[in-house]
């Protein structure tokens, strides 16, 4: 799934591709978006590795899981002391461990229901914005393609740096693809990918709900967006309208 | 995507928040910009200028990051009631510290913001048709960083349209 737009790769199907190439491929999928947020199961894709990440579920930051297939050997790319397990040197991090067990049993209780909940307050999230917000475009797929908690939209003449600033001072976390919100000073490679110009990729927000957000927040977040995209386009003025 | 947001001082914010002499000028003597869309940094500098050569208002416009804007208006409050000579003399090393210092990353800011002043003084004396002794004939460190940036920018769309020629 990919982290920006939240579109659901057909992994299943990759997985074929490559399998009939060369079966000797070993297929690795960064599934740290799908988790929580689509079901999948590792066993039924086939793929030899797939990552999941902790802090994507609200668990600690720095911890995460790497499902191995039987079957596929590893090299360690770190040496040193090796310690009960055989891929780093070190000892585990066991309140992460533990942090991030927790979390995968929290994202997991009433999973299909969170979903549903997910997906309802997003969809109220863009079509709030939509209707109350001019010149903006939705940035990935629509339906079932879309993981249940990604928005990202573009705001045409509103630079989104000073968007994710201007939201943060209201209490709204966002994060945006415009180079300037990037240390690289370069936008979204994902939406340029896709053909979006780099004006749109500059103005570009993604925002994405959890299982612990509320209507009320969403309310909120409706109150807040369509001001704050006025003023930083009052701020933009007649720049850059040829 | 960046999460977290750039460390800027409150200075900074309070610029952001509320940015001074804002907007279009409609008398003004001259403008000019700085960046363009695709860099996701612009800005255009409006300036009053009396006959005496002082600099009775200055303003912009931007469509840029925090730091931008931020940078933008204080050179406007900088340079207001200056002779053209003095605002020359303007630096971004000079409105880095008057904002308070800028995260590395947002040197550029600073540096467009100068830049689109400069130009704007280079264009005034463009349009009068004076050459006064201590206008620097070569660009300056801010006007050409300015044009590098633009070029850059320039590059790469043409990058991104040849790939997207390949892919139809």
């Amino acid at each position: 799934m990919n982290h920006e737009i939240g579109t659901v790769q057909p992994i299943k199907e990759a997985v074929e591709i490559v399998q009939d190439k060369n079966k000797e491929t070993v297929f690795h999928t960064d599934a740290s978006d799908a988790y929580g947020k689509v079901p999948f199961d590792v066993q039924d894709l086939d793929v030899d590795m797939a990552t999941v990440s902790s802090y994507k579920i609200l668990g600690p930051r720095g911890m995460g899981c790497l499902y191995v297939k039987e079957g596929v050997e590893l090299e360690r790319i770190l040496e040193g002391q090796i310690g009960t397990q055989r891929l780093w040197p070190g000892v585990e991090n066991t309140p992460l461990i533990v942090g991030f067990t927790k979390a995968s049993e929290l994202i997991f209780q009433d999973f299909e229901e969170n979903l549903g909940r997910m997906k309802k307050l997003r969809d109220k999230l863009v079509d709030g914005i939509t209707s109350r917000v001019a010149d903006i475009e939705l940035n990935g797929p629509v339906g079932a393609r879309r993981a249940p908690d990604n928005a990202n939209i573009s705001f045409l003449r509103c630079e989104g740096e000073a968007l994710t600033i201007e939201l943060s001072l209201s209490g709204v976390y966002v994060s945006s693809g415009s180079a300037c919100s990037r240390r690289l000073l370069q936008p979204s490679h994902v939406l340029v990918a896709i053909g979006k110009k780099f004006d749109q990729a500059h103005g570009s927000i993604l925002m994405k709900v959890s299982r612990v957000h509320t209507e009320e927040d969403i309310n909120y977040a409706l109150e807040v967006i369509p001001k704050a995209v006025d003023r930083i386009r009052g701020i933009t003025g007649s720049t850059g309208a040829e | 995507m960046s999460r977290a947001p750039l460390p800027y001082n409150p200075k900074i914010l309070e610029l952001f928040k509320n940015p001074k002499n804002l907007g279009k000028m409609e008398d003004a003597s001259v403008s000019a910009v700085a960046g363009n869309p695709m860099c996701g940094d612009m800005i255009t500098f409006y300036l009053k200028i009396s006959d005496e050569g002082v600099i009775e208002k200055a303003s912009f416009e931007s469509y840029g990051c925090a730091a931008n804007i931020a940078t933008s208006s204080i050179v406007t409050e900088m340079v207001k009631g200056m002779k053209l000579e003095d605002a020359w003399k303007v630096s971004y090393k000079s409105v880095a510290e008057a904002v308070g210092g800028l995260p590395t990353v947002k040197f550029h800011c600073g540096i467009l913001a100068v830049g689109a002043l400069k130009r704007a003084l280079r264009k005034y004396f463009e349009k009068t048709g004076a050459s006064p002794s201590w206008l620097q004939k070569e660009p300056s460190f801010e006007e050409k960083q300015a044009l590098e940036e633009e070029q850059l920018a320039k590059m790469l769309e043409k990058r991104m349209k040849a790939a997207e020629g390949k892919q139809c």
